[in-house]
């Protein structure tokens, strides 16, 4: 595994030695070519004053060094030689230094071409020589003997110890630069970059800290940058539908142990006491003892259904149904009932016919029928509406004044086992007929939706998914 | 022993309220929270077994109304909420026990016996009254070493004097505590029940008499009397 901040410092600190080491070495190679350019540049107006103060006179050479001219020449550092010849090769003249040493003679410079070349003086002194031919200048007021096929040779050497070494210098002092950029460099990438992932890390550590148990925290950045908030957000909505999906499967889990839980007891206490006291044991204790067993298994059969259409199993047999037909005949088994409690219904359901499985479509309207029936408030109205949606979708709605209901109990109203009376004494209502609707209306494409409007009002909707 | 069963299935209402009666308790029934709370202030009960989800009123604000109002009647809550959470909020506002569903009946038995120890004051098993030995565990007398043959209403009687050992106890008291709300407050069941109870731990003619009448204020089982000031 990789490490995002090891990767850019490596990164950043080989870009930074390479960029920082070609930089050093242009600035080297620039100073070393501008030292050596102002090298020659003196080397050539020593040979060009030289050659200047060679003259010609009736013809013949004559040489105006005077002693200002070697002083200058023979300044301590760097020390300068230099030689004359005539057109044969002749040694005409040499500087005091170095006289006993050979100064190469020109091959092709000219005085506006002057070659230069690097030699060893004796001694091991490393020079730099200038040379070239020449034709020495007339006299001032004689220069109608000015003989211009008189050609001299010239050769000025200037010792480049001092260059040399400073050139040396200048070359340490750019490694040195250069190797103290790297090391800064090293620590100061590690140190920008640690500061600007900090904001990275924090998220890391937040996450890290994240369990079943802290759901309900949020990722919050301290400095949160602009790169960072898709991420956090998407992070903190993931994490908020992940609180909600574990709070439904912890209720799930609490309500199915406690939905066994009771009748496990009454089976059990039943069969102590019967045991114990078997001379008080009631006639009707089988009958209840089947009852339980009735009752559980009922709802494994509910669970199982449940189960099976989340996993999108439930086999459905889907044909043409007459729905106001089916609406009517189902309402006649609660009209009893409705009465019963002086409810005011009013069925108004479109005729039309729908693709749905019979078994499942007739299920889903015995529970939202006895929904409305059984927990409508007694004298209150149910409105039972079908009719063609904007599509080619057919929607059915029951509503119903639904006072205690709020808006977090509608949102868990499809969940497993959710009932509002939390006590488990109404043996009719098992908590489980609107999952199992809801999952038998999937299996058909069908939706079943359910809203709480301003006015208390509880609103169920199926409908197919085209409408 | 009273105790007020605060239960919404029927058949566990039944089968709890059994078993107490066959132990010696006398028991009252509620089946939802508004009648529980009821019952437990209108009359003196000994433990209260509560469930949690009850319908119209839960246990805990039952629980919470109770201790409110200065009732320290002990509870044991008896519910399928097994989450330690549940155990602890039970626990914290007021319960004296918790027993998760399903139960076994004789740990309930206990469990209630436990809270009637608690309730005198009494943390031995057993009861030594001139000769008399009472084992609360096992529910059996003797007199002398020679078992006495009680019946569960005739033992719930001595077992509550003798839990109140030196103390006069009350016709009224003994109402409230030995017989449910069927008993006819007029009726001498009280007095008949301690001449029975009398005779019964009386081996032999000189037999030391343990249960002694206070004219007007009730009985006291001891074995050397004390006159009344």
């Amino acid at each position: 595994m990789f490490s995002i901040r090891q990767q850019l410092t490596r990164h950043l600190f080989a870009v930074g030695t390479v960029l920082m080491g070609a930089a050093l070495g242009a600035f080297y190679l620039v100073a070393k070519s501008e030292l050596a350019e102002s090298f020659d540049d003196l080397l050539r107006a020593k040979a060009y004053s030289v050659s200047s103060l060679t003259d010609q006179e009736d013809g013949k050479v004559a040489f105006d060094f005077s002693e200002d001219f070697f002083r200058y020449f023979d300044s301590e550092s760097p020390f300068t030689c230099f030689q004359i010849w005539d057109a044969e090769g002749e040694k005409v003249f040499a500087s005091r230094h170095y006289s006993a040493a050979e100064l190469p003679k020109p091959n092709k410079g000219t005085a506006s071409q002057p070659e230069f070349r690097n030699i060893h003086l004796p001694g091991g002194v490393h020079a730099r020589v200038i040379s070239f031919v020449f034709n020495p200048r007339a006299e001032e007021g004689r220069e109608a003997g000015w003989d211009p096929d008189l050609i001299m040779q010239v050769s000025v050497a200037m010792t480049r110890e001092e260059i040399d070494n400073f050139q040396a210098s200048l070359f340490f002092v750019s490694v040195g630069c250069w190797i103290i950029f790297t090391g800064f460099l090293f620590f100061a990438a590690r140190r920008v970059l640690r500061k600007g992932l900090s904001s990275l890390d924090q998220l890391g550590r937040q996450l890290a800290r994240l369990d079943d148990k802290t759901l309900s925290a949020r990722v919050v950045l301290d400095k949160q940058p602009r790169e960072l908030t898709p991420i956090v957000d998407h992070l903190n909505e993931l994490l908020a539908r992940l609180e909600a999906s574990f709070l439904r499967e912890r209720r799930f889990n609490t309500a199915v142990a406690h939905e066994l839980r009771t009748p496990l007891a009454e089976l059990r206490s039943m069969a102590e006491c019967a045991i114990e006291w078997p001379e008080s044991r009631e006639p009707t204790m089988d009958k209840e003892i089947l009852d339980i067993a009735l009752r559980m298994q009922s709802m494994m059969t509910r669970m199982l259904a449940i189960s099976r259409g989340e996993m999108g199993n439930l086999a459905t047999n889907l044909c043409a149904v007459e729905v106001s037909a089916q609406m009517e005949a189902t309402w006649k088994q609660f009209v009893s009932r409705a009465e019963a409690r002086k409810l005011k219904v009013h069925l108004n359901v479109e005729p039309s016919s729908v693709q749905v499985d019979p078994v499942f479509f007739q299920s889903i309207l015995v529970n939202l029928f006895e929904n409305a029936v059984d927990y409508a408030p007694v004298g209150s109205e149910i409105l039972i509406s079908g009719r063609r949606g904007d599509g080619s979708g057919y929607v059915l709605e029951f509503s119903n004044p639904a006072p205690m209901m709020s808006v977090q109990d509608a949102s868990q109203i499809f969940d497993a086992f959710w009932r509002k009376e939390a006590a488990r004494s109404d043996e009719h209502h098992s908590g489980l007929g609107l999952s199992l609707s809801r999952a038998f209306a999937i299996a058909m494409n069908w939706t079943l939706a359910v809203s709480l409007t301003d006015d208390g009002q509880i609103i169920f909707t199926l409908a197919t998914k085209e409408g | 022993m009273r105790i007020l069963v605060v239960e919404d299935s029927p058949r566990l209402q039944r089968s709890i309220s059994l078993a107490l009666r066959k132990t010696g308790y006398s028991v009252d029934v509620a089946s939802d929270g508004d009648e529980g709370l009821w019952q437990a202030e209108s009359n003196e009960y000994d433990v209260i077994i509560l469930d949690w989800m009850l319908p119209k009123r839960d246990g805990l604000e039952l629980m919470k109304s109770l201790r409110a109002k200065g009732n320290k009647t002990h509870i044991l809550m008896l519910t399928a909420k097994d989450a330690v959470e549940d155990r602890v909020a039970g626990l914290d506002n007021g319960a004296d026990d918790y027993l998760v569903k399903p139960f076994a009946m004789p740990e309930l038995l206990a469990r209630v016996q436990s809270l009637c120890r608690r309730l005198y004051g009494v943390k031995n098993s057993c009861a030594s009254i001139g000769g008399l030995e009472i084992d609360f565990a096992s529910r059996s007398v003797r007199r002398r070493g020679v078992p006495v043959d009680l019946a569960a209403r005739e033992y719930q009687l001595l077992e509550y004097l003798a839990r109140r050992q030196g103390q006069v106890v009350s016709r009224a008291d003994i109402e409230a505590h030995i017989y449910d709300n069927m008993v006819d407050p007029m009726s001498n069941v009280v007095d008949s029940a301690i001449c029975i109870l009398r005779k019964k731990i009386a081996t032999g003619e000189d037999s030391e008499p343990l249960i002694h009448t206070r004219r007007g204020m009730g009985y006291i089982l001891e074995s050397k009397p004390k006159s009344s000031c």
